[in-house]
Parts: C-alpha cells; sequence; structure tokens
C-alpha cells in the first residue's frame, strides 16, 4: 500500500483579466499557496510522493521570476514530487522552461520532471510512476496508450501520469490526442498499471468503472464553468485495492450569478446576495441581469453593484445590454415636472427605449442621464 | 418685474436724486447730458446685482465726483407676487436693507438681505431678459439677446402651442445636460481628446496585444520548428549511414567491376592476337596459292606469245616485197617526170625568145620616134627662147617704125642732115661712131648743132646745122627709143630693121608649128612610159636576146614562129603533168606498202618483247615458287593455319565469357548508383551540417528568449487592454447617451422656436406696420429671435445692410415686442430701458415710432431716457420727468 497525493493543472503563471493588478497579485500568491497547502497535506497524510498531472505551468515562456517563486513553493514538499509536462507546457526539443536556466538551477531535488516513457522507481517507495508526456502542443496520437503499449506487467505498485481529454467525454471526437479510456482500464485489468492520474480537467472527476482512473481538478479555481476545482486527491494504492479521499487545497471561488429584475424588490435582493458572499476579497462575480426596471432602478442597481465592486476580487457584469431594458415609468416623468421641449424630448427618447434595437441602450441610458441630471429619484 | 421708484445718492455726479416711474406705459426721462440719465440705468442693475461689499469695478466707477461718500441706491419694485424696497450703500458704511411689502412683509439686511433679494429675483425675474430689455447708450446697437430668455421662450411658447412651458426649470436643465454633453464632447461636437486618446490607447494596447501573441506564437512556431529539425536530424542520420552502408557495397561491386574490365581487356586483347596470327596464316596459305597460280599462268602467256609470233611472219615477207616494187615504180615516174619539166622549161625558153624578139623591134621604134620628136622639140623650144617677136609685138614695132619716120619727117623738115656717101672704102668717125663704108654706101645724118666727122684720116668734116624746134627732136627722140626698146624686148640687135624684124616674127610662128608637131610625136611614142623606161625595155630584151644566143649559137634551130613555139611548149606541159601524176601515184604506192609493213614488223618487234616477258615473268615466279617452297614447305602453311583457328575460336569463347562477366555486374547502373550514391551522401552531409547549425541557432534563440517572459508580458497587456476596452466602453456608453440626450433636446428646442417665433414675428410686425405701413414685414431667427431681413414695399433688405436710423428702428422694436409678449402672460417680464436711441431716426418719422411705443407699452414698464425730449413727442400718454443739474435735496 503506498499513499500519494495527485493533483494537476497547477497552471503557476496564470492571468485573468478581468482581475485588478492587485486582485491578480493575490490570485497568484493564493496559487503557490495552494501548492503549499499540498506538499503540507503530503507530509500530514504521510504520503511517500506527489504527482502532477500536466500543466505545471501556463506557458512555457513565463518570467523567470514566476519560476523561481513556484520552484520556491516546490521546495515545501518533503516527498519525490513527480511532474509530468503537458499540453501548456510541453517538453519540447528546446525552448522548454524545463530545459531553461531558471528551472534547472532551482529545482529542488526532490522534484523530478517526467522526460520519456520509461517507468521511474520511486526513492524509498516500491512505487514506480510512468509519465504520458506532451512533447508538442499538438501531438497525433494517444500519448497515455503510447506510454501504457511499452509497459511490462509491474511488479510493484506503478502509477501512469497522464494528461489531456478522455476520449469518452470530448466534444472534439476527431482529436487524435484524445485518450483511449478501453485500452487504460485494459492496462489496468492486465496489471500493467494501477492508477491512471490524469490531468487537464479542472474538476475532480473519477473516469470509467476502475476506481483507478481519476482526474484531480486543478488546486485553485481557474474559471466560472469548474464544477469541483480547489481540489487535490489522496490516493491510497495497491494492486489489490484503490481509495481516493479529496482534500480542499483551493480557497478562491469564481461564481456566475443571473439576476431576474422587475422592479426596486430585485434590485435589494441582488444587494443582499452580494452581502451575503463569502470571504469577498477572494470571489469573482459574474453577473448578468435580465428584465425592465425603471429609472429609479436602474440607479440604484449601479449604486449597488459599485458598492460591492470594491469589496469584491472582481464584479464583471455581462455585457448583454438588452437584457436590462430600463424605461422610465409615467410616475417617474410626472414627478420630474419638465415641460416643453423637454417633456416633448422625455417622450422621444421613451419611444426610442421601447424599441427592440440596437438604439434602444443608448435611449435608455440618455433617459437614465436626463432622470438624474433633473434630479429624479434623490 | 416693474419699477416703481428709483433714488440715488453720492452716485457718481449725482448728489441726490429720485425718479418715479409709471409702472405701465412709458416712462420719458429727459434732462441734458451729464445730468445722471445713463446712471440711473446703471444703479438699477448694480442695486439688484452687486452686494453691499463688494468692491469689483462698476462699483468702484459709481464713486461719487464730488465727496468721498459710498454710493447709495434705493429702488422700490414688483417682481412675481413681490413688492419690496431696496436699499444698498457699497465702499463706505456699505449697508443693505431689504423691505419686503408683499406679498408677506418681511425685512432683512446686510448679506441676508442682498441674498433673500436675489432669491426672490431668481425665482421672478428672468436676469436674461432684463439685460437683454436694455438698450444703453453709446453701446453699437445690436440685437438684444432675446434667444437666451427662457421668459420670452415660455411666452412665446405658449403663444405657439398652448401647452405646459419650457421656462426656467427647463432652461436649467438644458444647461446640465450641455455640460454633461461637454464632458464628452467639443463645443464642435467632437470627441474631446481624452475620448480620442482613449481610443487610440485601445488601439495601441491591442496592437501591443497582437504583436506580443505573434511573439509567442512566433517562439512556439520556432520550439516546433526545432522539434522538426531534430526529427529531421535524426532521419538525416539514418539516411547518412544508410547510404554510406550502401556506398560502401556499391564501391566493392565498383572495384569488382574494375576487375572484370581489366581481364575484358586482356581477353579482348589475346583474342586480337590470335585473330591476326590466324589471319597472317590464311594470307600466308592463299600467297602460295597465289605463287602457283602465276608460275602456271605465266607459262601459259609465254606459249601463246610464241604461238602469236610464228604466225606474223610469212605476212611481213609480202608486205616487204611490195614495198621494193612500189619504190622501183616511184623512182621511175620521178625521172620521167625531171625529164618532161626539163623539155618544158626549154620550149618555154624557145617561145620567151621569139616573144622577146618582136618585143625588142617595137620597143625600139617607138624609143626612135621619142628621141627624134624630143630633139625637135628641143630646137624649137631654142629658137622660140632666142625670138621673142610674137605678133604683138610686131605691130608696136611696125607703129614705132612709123612713128620715127613721122618724127624723123618732121624734123628733117626742120633741120638739116648730112649724107654721106662713100667714094672709097673709108672710116667716118664721129657722131654715131665709127663706121666704115663702102663705095656706093652713104648714110644720112640730121645735124643738130655740130657734127663732127672724120673721114678716114682724111678728112675732119665738121657741120654745124641749125637747130630744130626742140619738140620735133623731142618726138623723135621719143619715138627713137619706144622702137629700140621694142627691139631689146624682142631680143633682136638694135639696129634690126622692121623688114627683120617681119622676118623674125616669121621665124617664130615656123617654130611653134615645129614645137607643136615635136610634142604630138613625144606623146605617140612614149604614151603612158617615159623614155628610160622604154630604153630600159629594150634593153631588157636585148638582154634576154644576147643571153638565148649566147647559149643557143646565134642562130638558133628554133620555129620560125611565135605560134609553133607556143605550141611546142604547150605539148612539153602536157607531158609533164602526166609525168607528174604518175610520180604522185608511185609516191603513194609506196607509202602504203610502207605503212603497212612498218605495222607488220612493229606488230612482230612487240610480240617478240612480249614473248621476252612473259618468259622473264615465267623464270621469275618458277625461282619465287621455289624459294619460297624450300623456306617453308606448302603443308607446313596448311597445318600452321589450322593450328590459328584452333587458336581463335578458343579465344573469342574466352572474350564472350569476360564480356558475359563484366555485363553481369551491369556497368552503367553500378557507377549510376556509386555516382548517385556519392552525390546524396555529399547533399545528405551538407543538409546535415546545415541542419546542425540551424538547430544551434533554433536553440539558442529558444534558450533565451524562453525566459523572457513573454507569456506574462502577453498576460498583463491582456488585462490592461480588458480594463482600458472596458473603461473606454463605459465612456462611450455614456458619450452616446449624453450626446443623444443633448442632440434630442436642442432639435426639440429649435422645433419649439421655430413654433413660437410667429407671435414674435407677428408683434414686431404689428409694431412696424405702425411706423413704416403695411408693407412692412420682417423674417426672424428661430433659435436667436434676431431681426434677419426687413422687407419693405416688397424690398427685403438683410439687416446688416439696413441704414443706422433703421437698425436703430428694428431694435427698439424688438425690445417692445418682447416686452410686449411677456408681459402679456402674468405680469411678468421685465422693463423696457431706452437710452439715448433713436438720434437718427428723422422728425417725421418720430411720430409714428412714437404711436408704435404707445401701442407696445400697453401693459408693459418702458423706461425712455433721452436729452431731446421732443423726439417722443409722438408717444401720445408719456409720463415725463424732468431732471434738472444736481442739488442736494
Amino acid at each position: 500500500m503506498v499513499r500519494f497525493i495527485h493533483s494537476a493543472d497547477w497552471q503557476i503563471g496564470m492571468s485573468r483579466h478581468f482581475l485588478s493588478p492587485e486582485a491578480q497579485s493575490r490570485y497568484s500568491e493564493a496559487r503557490l499557496e495552494a501548492i503549499r497547502r499540498i506538499a503540507e497535506l503530503a507530509a500530514r497524510e504521510s504520503c511517500d510522493f506527489a504527482v502532477v498531472a500536466g500543466d505545471v505551468f501556463e506557458s512555457n515562456q513565463l518570467d523567470r521570476q514566476v519560476v523561481a517563486r513556484a520552484l520556491d513553493a516546490l521546495a515545501a514538499f518533503e516527498v519525490p514530487v513527480f511532474l509530468l509536462p503537458g499540453n501548456h507546457d510541453p517538453l519540447l526539443s528546446a525552448g522548454s522552461l524545463w530545459d531553461s536556466q531558471s528551472f534547472l538551477a532551482r529545482c529542488p531535488a526532490n522534484v523530478v520532471v517526467l522526460r520519456d516513457d520509461r517507468p521511474l522507481a520511486v526513492p524509498g517507495c516500491p512505487a514506480e510512476v510512468v509519465g504520458a508526456l506532451w512533447r508538442t502542443k499538438r501531438p497525433v496520437e494517444d500519448l497515455v496508450a503510447r506510454a501504457l503499449s511499452a509497459l511490462e506487467p509491474a511488479r510493484t505498485v506503478r502509477v501512469l501520469v497522464g494528461h489531456g481529454s478522455i476520449d469518452e467525454q470530448s466534444p472534439d471526437p476527431g482529436n487524435p490526442a484524445l485518450i483511449n479510456l478501453r485500452s487504460a482500464e485494459q492496462a489496468i485489468a492486465d496489471g500493467r498499471v494501477h492508477y491512471v492520474a490524469l490531468g487537464d480537467r479542472h474538476s475532480v472527476t473519477e473516469v470509467g468503472s476502475t476506481g483507478r482512473i481519476w482526474y484531480s481538478g486543478t488546486p485553485l479555481v481557474t474559471d466560472y464553468d469548474e464544477v469541483e476545482p480547489n481540489r487535490a486527491l489522496l490516493v491510497s494504492l495497491s494492486p489489490e485495492g484503490c481509495a481516493v479521499e479529496r482534500l480542499d487545497v483551493g480557497d478562491w471561488a469564481f461564481r456566475r450569478q443571473r439576476f431576474e429584475l422587475s422592479g426596486l424588490d430585485d434590485v435589494e435582493e441582488v444587494g443582499r446576495w452580494l452581502e451575503e458572499l463569502p470571504d469577498k476579497r477572494r470571489c469573482v462575480v459574474k453577473a448578468s441581469f435580465v428584465g425592465t426596471v425603471s429609472l429609479a432602478a436602474r440607479l440604484r442597481l449601479d449604486k449597488v453593484l459599485d458598492e460591492h465592486r470594491d469589496l469584491l476580487a472582481a464584479l464583471e457584469v455581462s455585457d448583454r445590454r438588452t437584457d436590462l431594458a430600463v424605461l422610465p415609468s409615467d410616475e417617474e416623468i410626472g414627478d420630474l415636472g419638465l415641460g416643453g421641449f423637454v417633456a416633448a424630448t422625455l417622450e422621444e427618447l421613451k419611444d426610442l427605449a421601447g424599441a427592440q434595437d440596437e438604439g434602444a441602450a443608448t435611449a435608455q441610458d440618455a433617459l437614465a442621464l436626463l432622470f438624474r441630471l433633473a434630479g429624479g429619484g434623490s | 418685474m416693474k419699477v416703481h421708484r428709483i433714488h440715488l445718492r453720492n452716485y457718481k455726479g449725482v448728489e441726490d436724486l429720485e425718479v418715479e416711474l409709471a409702472l405701465d406705459g412709458v416712462t420719458i426721462i429727459e434732462g441734458p447730458n451729464e445730468v445722471g440719465k445713463t446712471t440711473i440705468a446703471e444703479a438699477l442693475s448694480l442695486v439688484l446685482e452687486q452686494p453691499d461689499s463688494s468692491s469689483r469695478s462698476v462699483v468702484r466707477d459709481a464713486r461719487p465726483v464730488h465727496n468721498d461718500a459710498g454710493p447709495w441706491v434705493e429702488v422700490e419694485l414688483s417682481t412675481g407676487p413681490y413688492r419690496l424696497v431696496v436699499e444698498k450703500r457699497w465702499l463706505r458704511s456699505p449697508m443693505t436693507h431689504l423691505r419686503v411689502l408683499e406679498p408677506r412683509a418681511e425685512e432683512v439686511t446686510g448679506r441676508q438681505g442682498h441674498e433673500r433679494l436675489r432669491a426672490i429675483l431668481a425665482e421672478t425675474l428672468d436676469e436674461q431678459l432684463f439685460r437683454a430689455l436694455h438698450h444703453y447708450q453709446g453701446v453699437e446697437l445690436q440685437q438684444a439677446a432675446l434667444g437666451s430668455s427662457p421668459s420670452l421662450a415660455a411666452a412665446l411658447d405658449a403663444a405657439a402651442t398652448g401647452q405646459a412651458v419650457a421656462g426656467q426649470k427647463e432652461a436649467s436643465l438644458l444647461e446640465l445636460v450641455r455640460e454633461e454633453w461637454l464632458r464628452y464632447f467639443t463645443p464642435g461636437g467632437k470627441p474631446i481628446a481624452e475620448r480620442t486618446a482613449a481610443s487610440k490607447q485601445v488601439q495601441a494596447l491591442e496592437q501591443e496585444v497582437l504583436a506580443a501573441r505573434a511573439q509567442l506564437e512566433e517562439l512556439e512556431g520556432l520550439a516546433e520548428r526545432h522539434r522538426d529539425l531534430a526529427a529531421r536530424l535524426g532521419q538525416l542520420r539514418e539516411e547518412l549511414e544508410r547510404c554510406d552502408e550502401a556506398l560502401a557495397e556499391e564501391r566493392a561491386r565498383s572495384e569488382l567491376l574494375q576487375d572484370r574490365r581489366l581481364a575484358l581487356l586482356e581477353a579482348e586483347k589475346a583474342h586480337a592476337t590470335a585473330s591476326t596470327e590466324k589471319e597472317d596464316a590464311r594470307r600466308r596459305v592463299q600467297e602460295r596459292a597465289a605463287l602457283r597460280e602465276e608460275v602456271t599462268s605465266t607459262e601459259r602467256a609465254a606459249e601463246e606469245a610464241e604461238r602469236e609470233t610464228e604466225k606474223d611472219r610469212p605476212a611481213l615477207g609480202a608486205a616487204r616485197e611490195a614495198v621494193r616494187a612500189a619504190s622501183e615504180r616511184q623512182g621511175r615516174a620521178r625521172s620521167a617526170l625531171v625529164e618532161a619539166a626539163q623539155q618544158e622549161k626549154q620550149a618555154r625558153g624557145v617561145e620567151e625568145y621569139r616573144r622577146r624578139l618582136i618585143s625588142r623591134d617595137l620597143w625600139s621604134e617607138r624609143l626612135a620616134n621619142a628621141r627624134a620628136g624630143r630633139a625637135g622639140l628641143e630646137e624649137a623650144r631654142r629658137v622660140l627662147a632666142a625670138n621673142l617677136m610674137d605678133e604683138e609685138r610686131l605691130a608696136a614695132i611696125e607703129e614705132a617704125s612709123l612713128a620715127i619716120t613721122e618724127a624723123g619727117a618732121h624734123l628733117a623738115a626742120s633741120t638739116g642732115s648730112l649724107l654721106v656717101e662713100a667714094l672709097a672704102d673709108v672710116v667716118v668717125t664721129g657722131g654715131a661712131g665709127a663706121r666704115t663704108l663702102r663705095p656706093g654706101e652713104s648714110f644720112e645724118q640730121a645735124v643738130e648743132g655740130e657734127l663732127v666727122l672724120e673721114v678716114g684720116e682724111l678728112a675732119r668734116l665738121t657741120v654745124r646745122g641749125g637747130a630744130p624746134e626742140r619738140s620735133l627732136r623731142e618726138a623723135l627722140g621719143e619715138a627713137e627709143r619706144r622702137f629700140a626698146d621694142l627691139l631689146r624686148e624682142a631680143g633682136l640687135p638694135e639696129d634690126s630693121t622692121v623688114v627683120q624684124c617681119r622676118l623674125a616674127a616669121q621665124q617664130r610662128r615656123e617654130a611653134i608649128a615645129s614645137e607643136q608637131r615635136a610634142e604630138k610625136l613625144v606623146k605617140d611614142s612614149l604614151r603612158d612610159l617615159s623614155l628610160e623606161r622604154l630604153e630600159a625595155e629594150v634593153a631588157d630584151d636585148e638582154a634576154f636576146i644576147a643571153s638565148f644566143e649566147e647559149e643557143h649559137g646565134a642562130s638558133p634551130d628554133v620555129p620560125e614562129t611565135l605560134e609553133a613555139a607556143r605550141s611546142l611548149r604547150e605539148q612539153a606541159e602536157a607531158r609533164r603533168a602526166a609525168a607528174e601524176e604518175e610520180a604522185d601515184a608511185a609516191e603513194a604506192e609506196l607509202a602504203e606498202a610502207r605503212a603497212r609493213h612498218d605495222a607488220l614488223y612493229k606488230a612482230g618487234a612487240d610480240r617478240a618483247a612480249a614473248l621476252g616477258v612473259a618468259r622473264a615473268l615465267q623464270e621469275r615466279a618458277s625461282d619465287t615458287l621455289r624459294l619460297a617452297r624450300e623456306l617453308e614447305a606448302d603443308e607446313a602453311l596448311d597445318s600452321a593455319l589450322e593450328r590459328c583457328s584452333v587458336a581463335l575460336v578458343g579465344a573469342a569463347r574466352r572474350l564472350a565469357e569476360a564480356q558475359a562477366a563484366l555485363a553481369a555486374l551491369d556497368p552503367g547502373s553500378v557507377e549510376a548508383r556509386l555516382e548517385n550514391l556519392e552525390a546524396r551522401a555529399r547533399r545528405l552531409t551538407a543538409e546535415r551540417g546545415e541542419l546542425e547549425t540551424e538547430i544551434a541557432t533554433v536553440r539558442t534563440t529558444l534558450s533565451v528568449r524562453g525566459e523572457e517572459g513573454l507569456q506574462d508580458r502577453l498576460d498583463a497587456l491582456e488585462s490592461r487592454l480588458e480594463r482600458e476596452a472596458r473603461a473606454l466602453e463605459r465612456t462611450e456608453r455614456a458619450a452616446a447617451a449624453a450626446n443623444l440626450l443633448w442632440r434630442r433636446l436642442v432639435a426639440n428646442r429649435e422645433a419649439a422656436q421655430r413654433a413660437y417665433v410667429a407671435p414674435f414675428r407677428a408683434a414686431v410686425e404689428r409694431l412696424g406696420r405702425i411706423v413704416y405701413g403695411p408693407s412692412f414685414s420682417v423674417e426672424v431667427d428661430h433659435s436667436t429671435l434676431a431681426v434677419a431681413s426687413r422687407t419693405l414695399q416688397g424690398r427685403t433688405v438683410a439687416f446688416d445692410q439696413l441704414s443706422t436710423g433703421a437698425r436703430e428702428q428694428l431694435c427698439v422694436m424688438a425690445r417692445l415686442a418682447c416686452a410686449g409678449i411677456v408681459a402679456g402672460r402674468d405680469g411678468g417680464g421685465a422693463p423696457v430701458i431706452i437710452d439715448d436711441a433713436l438720434g437718427w431716426t428723422d422728425r417725421g418719422r418720430l411720430d409714428r415710432i412714437g404711436a408704435a411705443f404707445r401701442a407696445a407699452s400697453r401693459n408693459c414698464q418702458v423706461v425712455v431716457l433721452t436729452c431731446d425730449p421732443s423726439r417722443y413727442d409722438g408717444i401720445g400718454d408719456a409720463v415725463v420727468r424732468h431732471l434738472r443739474p444736481s442739488a442736494p435735496a
């Protein structure tokens, strides 16, 4: 029985454009913190080693400072760590980060880059690790199948580390690099490997029916659509049995939320939802609004959003402006007490704002502006 | 707003002045210059606008000229629902005192008083209109800024649409919208620099992002390139290895090929040698056979030649005999011919001799005649040469003789004469010389003068005659000279007589006849020949005859006649011709016989020679064959040929084997393959070198650039672009909203203005028609409400083109019309203040303007300040206030 950490998709060096420089800086730091957390858990759970199934780095072209800080975080591991080059950071014949001075000079002794398909014995442990590594960004074959085909039945516990989409789950069946699930399961059945540690999918996912093929997901959320990010897997493995346990490592949240608005009450509900979000400084929200509101509600919404924008790591508002129509109510217009040519203009803009065309949004904005300048809602 | 009264103290040149104004209609404030008319209008503005604490230039300018007190103003006015009195002093002991009388009494002082006043005014007074309705003295005449007046706008709006008014609030809003709009646009409507800059910034960032992405892709491409290059290098190395192996193999094959080539060369050489040897042996066998054949054939030829030689011998003997016979015949013929020729020559000589004899006689006769003729001719010519007495001369002498006779007669008649008659021989000397006279002879001589004659030695006679008449003597002399001359000419002696002369003439005639005869004889004898020729002919004939006779004797035996001689000669000729023919025939026969003989002889000689040759050849061939056989027997030659043939067959087989062995290696393709492989190895090696260089370059580039953090840079740029693009979008969205709002507001206001310009225009025209008559009309700019043009009697003139007076009148009327419209609504509006206007208007027009003033000011307040009240006499019920130079109240 060996115990190890299965992680993947660290994406070190990743930027999110919607983050402010300050938030981006914290987000990058959180990524390194997650790695340290994994190292800590590996020690706490008495793991024998750790594998990272590809995309350790976001790119092969990273600033040396980024690489240096990543290696510094890796130094926190007390057990051997096997790093697999993935599609973001393939081990190219030249120009790879893996061969760069900044990596080689600082790479801690316990960190092993899987540079070929041969099984590597894990120091101090009856286990082998085999890497189905990426040598190009656009492979033309199933790298996992290829690595498996060269294997004899294992004498010790053997873990294959791979990266990419599984053919049964891929929306792109024509891709020649898809990992064939059946051949992987067959290798497990043959005893050539005992566990397939996969990366590429940022959500924890079990694949197939063996219980031995898993995506660990990313240790720190990277997008709104990720189902179960912020995890690493603790695997207890023997030829006879395999237990996989989820470990929490990341502490950021990406929330996408859609609100239907019809009046001021709904706007207030938006305010409450935002208010109740936990740990706002590590939370990114992408909000979208649908419906028709009065000028006053619209002004209130802007105010609410502005209040929370500063608290959250980022608050994105969907750009689909036609989703939320802003039309002044007769009462609002009456309250303004405007006459003459201004009243005529108000009527015109109302008509424009109600139309179903591209000018409607501008007309709504113009109405809001008029409303504000005329002291409406105050 | 309406002003009830205004009170000034220590204000500029005014010490104390209070004026009450009519609330409706026209108040004319009249006074000379410098009494403070304009000051009243200024003071009204000052008290309404400036706090007592103000020390602005307008306030300082209000300082009194005659003391150092602070200027003080008090005004009582109604505005909206308010009626109030405000009192202010500035600069010294500043104070403000506001008393609101209506609708609720209140009293405020100081700063609060001023602020309360401003609040009331802001609420009730259209200050823009208030200012617009002032028509100041000294200011360039211009149209009132009525377009920006909310009151007028509201009034016109109401007049035009009857709907909700656009008043102060709307105007303020419009201003706010404009301010908002100006946050995004320049007054000219273009995006402000910040927006343009932001847009450019976003574009620049987009470009940077693209560039960074391209760099990254380039680097990734370079990595791919490195992988491809490395793969290619691996392939290349393998290929090169395979190529080298193939090359070694091919080289071994090539060496084998070379060996086989050498073997082939040797086989070829052996084959050539065997072939040559066989050829040699065959040649020698053939040569021996030829030798044998030659011996046989030369023998045959010698025998044949002998036979031929024998065969010709009898014919040659016959020919020789024929020649001899012909030669004899020819000898005989030649002798006969010689004889015949001799006889012919003799006959010919005889004939010639005969002919010469005849010829000599003929020639001799002719020669004798000619000689005789020529002698006669010479004689006659000698005579003729001596005797010149021709008939003519004879006649002349006859005449001269007659003349002498006549003259002598005449003379004789006149002179004496002496007749001497000799009685013995006597010599008479003198006179005409010596003369011998024989007895009986005499001579007579005329005596002239003295004549001395000596008669021998006997006597001398001197006879002295008379002297004849000179002319007679002369005539006689003349006649005698004439006669003597003629004789001399005729060649006769001077003493010749006429008879002698006659005789001489006779002789001459005869000589001439002789000459003619001789000439004829000569001519007939000579005919065409000369005398010498005749002599030669004769001599020739004589010589021939002499020669013939010398040969044949003086009397040869020859035929008597020429005819006979000729006949003989002709016979001889015929004989000679026959002999000649015979000689020719014999000659021909001989020639033919000789030719035949010569031919036969020559043929015989040739055959003999041929026979010699044939025999020699036969001998030589036999010798050669014999010698050859001594050297090598015929059988030895045949066996040698046999050996060589066998050897050649062996060599040919070995050659074929060598060729087959070489061909089996396919030498062409071996070389082609070898060359190709060598070329390929060179090419692959070169490519490998290039690849290694390029790989090194790419690797270096990748390792240097890979650590530059291109991905981080791209991420940073993309984040920044995202933020700035969003900011720009928000700004643009706000700008679009502000623009839409502003444009629509302005458009709607303009539309409203266009609608309400009608009542304003109607008001101006109503006043104008009072002044100018019914043809007056104006065009009004809808946005500024300025008069654009005036039409009178159908003639339209732009405002700027109007005379100063007309422009001033229109300015005043526009203000009056405006005040009337505004006042007509709610009693609001502002007073029209006209300061010293209409100075350019003629007197006649002033009355009509007065009527217009009255019509316009029915429910509004009009204040006219003038130094010339007569200008406004035309205003029927104006209230007139006279100002006097100030004096302390």
